[in-house]
């Protein structure tokens, strides 16, 4: 035999087992019912209507899918109901080509006119534009079977996130329906991986696999590897993560206090969180209409005199990290402007210096002029400010007493309010607050949470302010960013906008970011595999997650382990 | 007679005003269903999504006179109109839903709780000092005066967690289809029922068993009682017919009030159990503004209440003939 021949052999016998290695790597396990909790769940109602406010858990995006899901983390787009988007070259308009060979769950093609139905049918109800589509979408064109044209009232260069959200509805069943508003959609028809409803009642809610998916792995397998979802309701969190130690559930989204000491001691093997800081950034808003709070001195002052490390250590249990004075959390890590944080820098921003803090106070007139040991304002007015927070939320209010503690020692008359969350949210909407902690928004681009926190015109004119406008900031410039942003699609010029708009934030001060917010997600490797890791963190791992639609992108990968997990009923 | 049917007129009046009331109380909460059902997103919502649900939710946000004509046509057809978190489906799915485990946990858990109370009391009073009253009494009586939440958690830690010999939540099987002809489905139930039902009972008989005590330690006193002691009677017969008749009227009343008070269900045991219930289902119809859902659960228990006292002034009719 020659060397050459030899050589060959071993080449093919490598390159054979290489193959037989990776197609048993490929068998991947199929069956199974991965078991599901989010916390506190309510009772389930049978309501699988996609546009309605409160919709059954897992109709939207995994019933029924978008046209592209935008992942959350790394902004990627994975195409589901569409194949590729293309702007206009006046950004007026934005065609959608559609994915072929896709059926609903009885059978039927999805093509065009179900896209083109859709959006006529929210023309017709606004009740169903829960996307905010008819703000910037004229109308809709059917091109051919599989390609749609969006027809922009303004240029708006997010549309293609927000189109790429919107689940088309099967054309053949819903336009019998008298009222898509009041419609509880009980038998639901839909392109998702998950469309069987097998249980849905006061414990329990199961979904299981759609025979008509479209997906496919890389090896031509069908998708999901999973039969079915199945979660229960635990009426409160201490259920549910008792549950979760015991084994009981598979895909967790609950907030676990101590968790390395619970859930993970319980079994260390198999039992994992990662909590990715990639939520809105949990901020401290001032009402800045009112003085003293009006005065930027006085908020730079109180970004300076909290104990950031301590907010996150001991109220947040160390699980997120201190915000950055951009407020931008990790979800927008490449927008973030080193200008501007070097800006904040300068002026002592979101570092915990009590010293300083008071020598601004000092500086700017703040001093204790009627001597009963608290500061006053400039014109001699006792300042006194109950800082609020929703009464319950015991991670929230552990924060806010440390925020309390940090200002009394530079000498702020502050102290803790918890009215219950119904009263709160009315208080922080109609402006009757000085301070009090608040989410806010994040999106695949800073322009959610600029948005949500800056954007005026989502105050009314009655005075109501919606999103998370509660600090009542009101400034041309930063409207003005906003307004920007949107009208082009060059990245080069959306950077600099969104440099300047964080050059604004820090300087201003519009309200001060404590820190991201964490996402709950816990899982059990025991039964089912193939979740987001903190090492292969491929996506958001939360079960809730419904808003990018990241769920479905897990969804899709997970499967069960061994014969036992894939045979459960 | 003429005391029942003055006893109806007063109900039918108490009635009207709590109709009134049950619309009024809610709405004088501040926050509106709207903006806290956008709220629950948290910011992961599109803002301009207000103003579909606004076009959705215009029921609740109507002049104060519409909504309570609407509420008053509604209530005479029987139709409580859709729950507003749960909408589109009907207030009376929602609770039909929680109601039949309401009824069968907390009812059956207050019958038994008055029944095994009431009899130990009358125990302990009849034989002072003994056993019963010495130890019995006292150890229950500080069972009852446990924080109620922290309680319950520890029996699901230790019984349900640790040693496992029973369910730690839901009220049967859930990988099982309800079905009450198939005796597995039935058998689960029951396996379920019964830490709740003991958290409740251990935690509730220790005040009727204090209240039937002492009732009966006054009615002892009475002369009737020496007179029928010394006519001879047996001892049981004075002890339950004589004293016990006598020492129960009070309690009776407290009784009938618990039983309405049933349909509200058992929140604290709901929560830790994750049984389902109306009490979680009326915190939340509370936090969220769900008006509706609110109306009819509160409608419900004054109704049940003024029910349940109705017949107890019936027992009362029946028991004493001072009332006739």
């Amino acid at each position: 035999m020659s060397r050459k021949l030899l050589l060959v052999l071993v080449v093919l016998s490598v390159l054979l087992l290489g193959i037989s290695v990776t197609s048993a790597q490929m068998e991947i396990p199929r069956g199974g019912t991965v078991i599901v909790s989010e916390g506190q769940q309510a009772p389930f109602q049978a309501v699988f209507n996609p546009y309605n406010p409160n919709p059954t858990r897992w109709t939207r995006m995994s019933m029924f899918e978008p046209l592209i899901v935008f992942n959350p983390v790394g902004g990627e787009p994975n195409y589901f109901l569409a194949t590729s988007y293309t702007y206009g070259d006046d950004l007026l308009s934005l065609t959608f080509t559609l994915r072929e060979g896709v059926l609903w769950s009885d059978g039927e093609a999805f093509n065009a006119d179900d896209v083109v139905f859709t959006f006529n049918l929210i023309q017709q109800f606004p009740g169903l534009d829960w996307h905010g589509l008819l703000a910037f979408v004229d109308s809709v064109t059917k091109v051919d079977d599989y390609t749609v044209t969006f027809n922009l009232s303004r240029v708006y260069t997010l549309a293609h996130i927000i189109l790429g959200r919107f689940w088309p509805l099967p054309e053949h069943q819903w336009s019998t329906v008298a009222d898509p508003v009041t419609f509880a959609n009980e038998t639901p028809i839909a392109t998702g991986p998950l469309t069987n409803v097998t249980a849905v009642n006061e414990q329990v809610l199961e979904i299981c696999r759609n025979a008509n998916y479209w997906g496919r792995d890389e090896a031509g397998n069908q998708l999901p590897y999973i039969d079915c979802m199945r979660q229960p309701v635990f009426l409160g969190n201490d259920p549910a993560n008792l549950a979760a130690v015991n084994g009981e559930v598979d895909w967790i989204g609950n907030f676990m206090p101590d968790i390395d000491n619970t859930f993970v001691a319980a079994d260390p093997e198999n039992h994992h969180y990662f909590f990715w800081p990639g939520g809105g950034t949990v901020q401290l808003y001032v009402n800045t209409t009112k003085a003293p709070y009006s005065d930027v001195q006085f908020r730079r002052a109180l970004s300076m005199a909290i104990d950031y490390q301590s907010v996150v250590d001991i109220g947040m249990y160390g699980y997120t990290i201190p915000a950055n004075p951009t407020g931008l959390g990790p979800i927008n890590e490449g927008w973030i402007s080193q200008a501007a944080l070097d800006a904040a820098a300068s002026m002592g921003l979101g570092v915990f210096d009590s010293a300083a803090a008071a020598a601004v106070l000092d500086e700017a007139g703040y001093v204790d002029a009627d001597g009963d040991g608290w500061r006053d304002q400039p014109d001699g007015t006792p300042i006194v400010f109950p800082v609020q927070v929703v009464n319950g939320w015991t991670d929230w209010v552990t924060s806010v007493q440390i925020v309390v503690e940090s200002f009394q020692a530079i000498g702020l008359n502050a102290s803790v309010d918890t009215p219950e969350f119904g009263q709160w949210l009315n208080n922080l909407q109609t402006g009757t607050f000085d301070v009090s902690i608040g989410w806010s928004a994040s999106g695949l681009t800073p322009w959610d949470f600029y948005r949500a926190v800056l954007d005026s015109t989502l105050i009314t004119a009655e005075g109501v302010a919606n999103g998370s406008t509660w600090g009542r900031w009101v400034s041309e410039e930063t409207d003005g960013y906003l307004t920007a942003f949107v009208a082009t699609a060059d990245e080069a010029t959306q950077r600099e906008i969104m440099n300047n708009m964080q050059m604004a934030y820090v300087t201003n001060i519009p309200a001060i970011p404590l820190f991201p917010g964490p996402t709950w997600y816990e899982w059990n490797d025991s039964r089912f595999t193939g979740f987001p890791t903190e090492d292969n963190y491929y996506t958001q791992g939360s079960p809730w997650e419904e808003t990018f639609g990241a769920r479905l992108l897990v969804l899709l990968r997970i499967h069960c382990v061994d014969d036992t997990s894939c045979g459960q009923g | 007679m003429r005391f029942l049917a003055r006893r109806l007129v007063f109900y039918l009046v108490a009635l009207l005003v709590a109709i009134v009331l049950n619309f009024l109380i809610p709405r004088l909460m501040v926050g509106d269903p709207v903006q806290l059902i956008i709220a629950r997103f948290q910011g992961r919502i599109e803002p301009s999504a207000v103003d579909a649900i606004k076009a959705t939710f215009g029921f609740v946000q109507g002049p104060l006179h519409e909504q309570f004509f609407t509420y008053l046509s509604n209530l005479l057809q029987g139709n409580f109109g859709p729950s507003v978190m749960n909408y589109p489906v009907q207030v009376s799915q929602v609770l039909g839903a929680s109601i039949g485990w309401t009824l069968r946990l907390v009812g059956t858990a207050t019958i038994l709780s008055f029944l095994i109370g009431t009899l130990l009391g009358i125990v302990a009073a009849w034989r002072r000092g003994s056993f019963v009253d010495g130890y019995v009494l006292p150890f229950l009586s500080v069972l009852g005066a446990f924080p109620y939440f922290w309680f319950a958690l520890m029996v699901v830690y230790v019984f349900a967690f640790n040693l496992r010999w029973f369910p730690m939540s839901h009220a049967s099987d859930i990988s099982l289809r309800p079905d009450w002809t198939s005796w597995p489905y039935v058998s689960s139930v029951i396996e379920h029922a019964v830490l709740p039902l003991m958290t409740i009972l251990i935690t509730s008989v220790g005040g009727w068993m204090l209240g039937m005590r002492n009732n009966m330690i006054g009615v002892l006193s009475q002369d009737y009682i020496v007179m029928a002691q010394a006519k001879g009677l047996a001892e049981r017969r004075v002890m339950l017919t004589y004293a016990a008749r006598n020492a129960i009227l009070p309690a009776l009343t407290g009784f009938a009030m618990s039983l309405g008070f049933v349909i509200g269900g058992a929140l604290v045991i709901e929560i830790v159990f994750s049984y389902p219930g109306v009490g979680f289902t009326l915190l939340q119809a509370v936090g969220a503004r769900d008006y509706p859902l609110m109306q009819a659960i509160f409608l419900l228990i004054t109704l049940a209440v003024l029910v349940a006292n109705f017949l107890a002034d019936v027992a009362y009719v029946l028991l004493d003939p001072r009332a006739r």
